[in-house]
């Protein structure tokens, strides 16, 4: 777009002092920048004429560690399954796997999705003594930001691969994310060895990563 | 918005036509509407690009896999596979291959930009030929039978396994290899059974191939025939990521594939899902439709 003089144009023979001109580019400069959201062409948002974390900021992990849980590693697990949470390691309730910090948020909408494989050992769901429907085992995974549970789900039952996320709206600061896993209580009937006394192993996790949207508006 | 990169004019500047319009021609934008203009979230969605380059994820691309039929009145079915054995691809109806072509020219992955995010799912039985064959493999837990005696469960380690493998030489998709730090599980772990580390899957997914559990267990033994549940038809599905470093990657098609039957072991202090052989022969999947889905999405 082209601008034209709208104080005063310069004219052949005119005197002139500084403040003619200075006032003419204030008025200019003064239009110009009321150019605002409504004016930019569509379409005209591209890579280029963002700035670096402008709209949204992205955190990951592509592999937390070596990908498994470390929380609880029983190495007294018989040769054919994994050293893994075992009734003797189990400390119950919920168990940190990743603490970290999403530095630089800017405030808006937060995503995390948070996907794994879970090994839960069922063989011993319907005991004697704890009653039908007895005591199936989940893996119960939850995510959580400054403290808030933004999700939280009862998880896989067998040796297979699991998902879930959460979003949150969040105000502008540093984030700390926070991701746990619980496996449900055993049955008082679960053997917490093998016949030849090796240990019982019950849950793990494995082949763990995450990934934290930032959506800024 | 709009800058002068010129002081103002002061008394005892020369002035004339040519630094006067110099000046004022500086407010004559040609249409440069860069990052600076563009401050932080001042967009209404129409400002958006769309199409290829779009701003926050540049492509995305999808395709059905598998045997598309969802009345599973049809389907594919593979037998176990041993060790040194090339994974099956998921197949269609005819059968064919089914793959995620990325175009002719790829998609090129940046260190430190881009973000390369999959997604799939697909229909899958898992079954076993005959009674109890896992009890001839390395997939069973000896637990103490109620009044003496063992008998032997399936432990719930077994399963088959899915990865992905991806064409990033060109868009003739005939050179597909495991995505990094993904291995084909044929590298001898124990005896002569193949495996990998779980360090070494990092795209793998699994589904258990068998249920079976104690009915009545008395504190921690067996008071009868533990019992076995079909898996019947479920869903097994994958979310892996990428971001490349320390040079760029570019992709030009991705695809599942899957082999089986797995199991554990450990060693070492390592944890390992390897093959077993032993029993392969008895073991079974079909597979029906799925999805797989691909982005590659700004970090920044």
């Amino acid at each position: 777009m082209t601008k034209k003089w709208t104080q005063s144009q310069v004219r052949e023979g005119r005197s002139v002092s500084p403040d003619l001109f200075n006032q003419e580019l204030r008025a200019q400069q003064s239009s110009i920048t009321t150019l605002d959201r409504t004016q930019l062409p569509g379409s005209f948002v591209d890579e280029a004429r963002l700035k670096d974390y402008a709209l949204h900021q992205v955190w990951f992990d592509e592999r937390v560690g070596s990908g498994e849980q470390t929380n609880e590693v029983d190495t007294g697990v018989p040769a054919a399954a994994w050293e893994s949470s075992t009734i003797q390691t189990s400390r119950g309730g919920w168990r940190t796997l990743v603490e970290t910090t999403l530095t630089g948020f800017k405030g808006g909408s937060l995503f995390v999705e948070w996907s794994a494989n879970v090994y839960v050992n069922n063989i011993f769901s319907y005991g004697r003594n704890d009653g039908r429907p007895g005591t199936p085992n989940y893996m119960g995974m939850r995510i959580l930001v400054n403290g808030v549970n933004i999700g939280e789900r009862r998880g896989g039952g067998y040796h297979q691969q699991c998902r879930i996320f959460g979003s949150q709206l969040m105000p502008p600061g540093n984030l700390s994310l926070v991701l746990q896993w619980r496996d449900a209580e055993q049955s008082q009937d679960a053997a917490s060895t093998t016949s030849s006394g090796d240990r019982m192993p019950f849950a793990h996790l494995w082949n763990n990563r995450w990934l934290a949207i930032a959506r800024y508006r | 918005m709009s800058r002068l990169t010129q002081p103002p004019v002061l008394d005892g500047d020369d002035i004339n036509a040519a630094s006067l319009n110099d000046r004022f021609a500086q407010f004559t934008q040609s249409g440069t509407l860069d990052s600076f203009n563009a401050r932080d979230a001042a967009f209404d969605l129409p400002q958006f690009k769309t199409g290829a380059g779009r701003p926050i994820t540049p492509e995305m691309a999808t395709t059905t896999i598998g045997y598309n039929l969802w009345k599973h009145s049809a389907y594919n079915t593979y037998t176990g596979q041993s060790t040194g054995a090339a994974p099956y691809v998921v197949q269609d109806g005819t059968p064919a291959t089914t793959v995620l072509s990325l175009g002719a020219a790829g998609w090129t992955i940046n260190p430190d930009e881009h973000l390369l995010r999959v997604y799939w799912d697909l229909s899958v039985r898992p079954r076993w030929e005959g009674t109890k064959p896992w009890n001839g493999g390395a997939l069973y837990f000896t637990l103490p039978q109620s009044g003496g005696g063992t008998v032997n469960v399936f432990s719930g380690y077994g399963c088959w396994a899915f990865w992905l493998q991806w064409d990033i030489t060109s868009n003739g998709l005939t050179n597909f290899v495991n995505v990094p730090s993904q291995l084909d599980f044929n590298t001898v772990v124990t005896g002569t059974r193949g495996g990998n580390a779980l360090s070494a899957c990092s795209s793998t997914s699994v589904v258990q191939n068998a249920l079976e559990y104690g009915d009545l267990i008395d504190n921690g033994e067996f008071t009868s025939t533990p019992v076995d549940t079909p898996v019947g038809w479920t869903s097994v599905d994958g979310a892996w990521f990428y971001a490349p470093t320390p040079s760029s990657v570019t992709v030009y098609g991705l695809r599942v594939v899957f082999s089986g039957p797995f199991g554990a072991h450990n060693a070492g202090g390592v944890n390992y899902l390897v093959r077993n052989d032993s029993v392969a022969s008895t073991a079974r999947l079909d597979t029906q439709a799925g999805t797989l889905q691909a982005m590659y999405m700004r970090v920044k």
